[in-house]
């Protein structure tokens, strides 16, 4: 075996670690929460308290919504209050660059949170791909309870 | 043992004694060695006397030669004790040769700590450790993705991989 082919193997064992970890891009999924008025009207969706979105498919997740603000922002998500019918814009970043990838949202009209308090949903799914980033609307419909006072 | 009926001395239960080859009877062979060992003795016993015997021709000359040096003794004085200066001084003035050497033998005899080249060996190798670890690290995080991009301040939050939090 030459000199070279020798420092070729070694620089390649020494590099091996590095390449087992594989060359990872992160991918950005910007998802809209939008009310449907016609099905979760203002003085129902007034009501919620407490809103979740679970992440399926080719990543898990579970995010809950800030009730004042998200990391780094000062944005009010859940309760509504000056942000009907669009409750605003998340972003998601996953590694994931194929399969399906859907969000589910849930919404509760007291806490703790059971089934019995849950009135709005939703979901939108993501084809993921090698795109950087993708944006959809997430549509928020009230169901599968109404959405009342007598919880809080 | 009595002789068989060849005149040699006779083997086990009376067969005739041969070499394992069978060619030549023990007996007769065993009387050459009688008739060529004796001379051969007598012809070693007499090397052994006249090597022996002092005043023997065979013996190595009397080593009756002195030392050379005992008798140079008195022809060759020590450069130490060498009182043959030269007329010419500047002979004997130190040549700018002679502080090169010194000045050599001197760094050559310095502690291997006190010489530039083991700093600049020992600085570049922990510069080199050091750039390797920063660049592994940086290449190790740049295939993990690197840094995931600033959230939008206006977004509800930002989430998943790479985010404070996850």
């Amino acid at each position: 075996m030459t000199r070279a082919a020798r420092l070729f193997g070694l620089a390649t064992v020494a590099m091996a670690p590095l390449l087992a970890v594989g060359c990872n891009s992160y991918h950005y999924y910007d998802v809209k929460i939008q009310v449907d008025q016609s099905s979760l009207p203002l003085d129902k969706a007034g009501y919620l308290q407490l809103c979740q979105v679970k992440v399926s498919g080719a990543d898990n997740d579970l995010i809950t919504l800030p009730t004042s603000g998200g990391p780094g922002t000062t944005v009010a998500a859940c309760p509504f209050g000056s942000n009907f019918p669009v409750l605003g814009t998340f972003e998601y970043a996953t590694f994931a660059d194929s399969g399906k990838l859907t969000f589910t949202f849930a919404g509760y009209d007291g806490q703790p949170l059971m089934d019995s308090y849950h009135c709005a949903s939703g979901s939108v799914e993501f084809t993921a791909s090698t795109t950087i980033t993708q944006m959809m609307t997430l549509m928020v419909t009230g169901g599968p309870n109404d959405c009342m006072s007598t919880h809080q | 043992m009595p002789p068989d009926q060849t005149g040699t001395l006779g083997g086990f239960f009376g067969a005739p004694a041969t070499t394992p080859l069978g060619k030549a009877p023990l007996g007769r062979r065993a009387s050459t060695v009688r008739r060529v060992g004796a001379p051969f003795a007598l012809l070693c016993a007499l090397l052994g006397v006249l090597v022996a015997t002092p005043w023997s021709s065979a013996r190595a000359a009397q080593d009756t030669e002195e030392p050379q040096s005992a008798k140079t003794e008195t022809d060759v004085a020590p450069q130490a004790e060498d009182t043959d200066r030269p007329h010419d001084k500047s002979l004997l003035a130190p040549k700018p040769a002679d502080a090169a050497v010194a000045q050599k033998a001197q760094a050559d005899d310095a502690a291997f700590y006190s010489k530039w080249q083991f700093w600049a060996i020992a600085g570049g190798i922990v510069v080199g450790a050091v750039a390797a670890i920063w660049g592994g690290a940086t290449l190790y995080h740049s295939l993990n993705g690197g840094d995931v991009r600033p959230c939008n301040k206006a977004f509800l939050g930002c989430y998943g991989q790479g985010e404070p939090g996850q």
